[in-house]
């Protein structure tokens, strides 16, 4: 077998599936039309698959939807169960372990009303906020305070200022 | 999110709208069960599988995502079981009788080939090549067998064969290249004992 075949042979059931690109289909289909012999390999491929006879059909037998409906009824059954084991659950741990329940409880509580006044208290500022923002009129006057000449020699100020932290040392 | 009604039941369903998973099983239940009963090959096991499916999506509903076809997701699960309950599941024992008598039940032999075209002595009457092609079904690996399966009965592209079963499509691709050749030779072989 020659090379080519040998390609051909390789692509010959996805040929016939149609599973190849536009460009493979058309360089299959004209090396069947040129080679006898991958010629009579599809066409015993194509006669052999296209008569696969088909599977016997069959229907689900007169009792598959009622034994089916009974599954699913015994699965939320079961479902309901655990939902109740769940409550029942919470139920005897109160009844038979009361002091731990009720020191969780009390932790619970505690925790709750620490929550509450964290965030009561988060939104009011401490006295040093609360000072700068009386202060904040301040800003109203600003261009006067940039306008004023104290700041024109600001950098004289913080050399005196340098002179007299030396003087003191 | 993919555009299939079968999804938008499936989410209606996920919502607790229990009439949407009637639809859906009433939708599935009769390809669902023969496309297991082409897998085992027995009507019981077929069907107790096939309900095992359908529970299976009712109890796993939460967690669905839609990010596939409906029936992708339906059909790997079936798979799934399939795959698992025959190998390890209640049904193992019954399946290997049956699958041991599928593969030595009948004797083939290879007809002496010179031709290689179809004549009148090597077509098989109807019956006989339905047999064959259950033997040769029941004789391929599970994944094998699963994608034969999807591609000659259920005429699936490669690709959405490949979403089913777990695998690339080139995969899908070779794996049907060897199959449909094992068939197309089965299905030409001459019984030696009649
Ligand atoms: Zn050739």
């Amino acid at each position: 077998m020659n090379k080519s075949c040998k390609k051909c042979r390789a692509d010959l059931v996805a040929y016939y599936d149609r599973e190849l690109s536009a460009k493979r289909m058309r360089e299959i289909a004209d090396h069947i039309a040129a080679c006898p012999t991958c010629a009579d390999e599809f066409s015993v491929l194509q006669e052999t698959l296209s008569a696969v006879p088909a599977f016997p059909e069959i229907q689900p037998s007169a009792d598959y939807d009622r034994t089916f409906w009974e599954k699913i009824r015994a699965v939320r059954a079961t479902r309901e169960q655990h939902r109740w084991w769940g409550v029942r659950a919470v139920l005897s741990l109160i009844r038979f372990q009361r002091p731990v329940f009720i020191a969780a409880a009390g932790v619970c509580v505690c925790l709750c009303f620490a929550a509450l006044f964290a965030v009561r208290h988060q939104r009011q500022l401490d006295p040093e906020e609360r000072a700068v923002a009386q202060q904040l009129d301040l800003f109203a006057h600003y261009d006067i305070i940039r306008q004023s000449d104290a700041l024109e020699h600001f950098e004289l100020i913080r050399v005196l200022d340098a002179f007299v932290e030396d003087d003191t040392k | 999110m993919v555009h299939d009604p079968d999804v938008q039941l499936m989410l209606r369903f996920q919502r607790g709208d229990e009439a949407a998973f009637r639809q859906l099983y009433e939708k599935y239940k009769i390809p669902l069960l023969n496309f297991i009963f082409r897998y085992c090959q027995d009507r019981r096991i077929a069907e107790e599988l096939s309900q095992d499916v359908f529970l299976r999506v009712y109890t796993k509903a939460g967690s669905y995502r839609p990010d596939a076809m409906f029936s992708t997701w339906l059909y790997r699960i079936a798979i799934n079981i399939c795959l698992n309950e025959l190998r390890s599941g209640k049904y193992r024992f019954e399946y290997e009788l049956k699958t041991v008598d599928a593969d030595h039940g009948d004797k083939f032999i290879e007809a002496p080939d010179h031709t290689r075209s179809i004549n009148a002595e090597d077509k098989l009457d109807e019956e006989e090549r339905g047999k064959r092609v259950r033997h040769a079904l029941a004789a391929l690996p599970p994944k094998h067998r699963v994608a034969l399966i999807c591609s000659v009965y259920e005429q699936l592209p490669y690709k959405e064969i490949g979403r089913r079963i777990g695998c690339s499509e080139a995969a899908v691709k070779s794996i049907i290249h060897r199959s449909k050749l094992a068939l197309r030779d089965l299905l030409r072989k001459r019984k030696l004992y009649e």
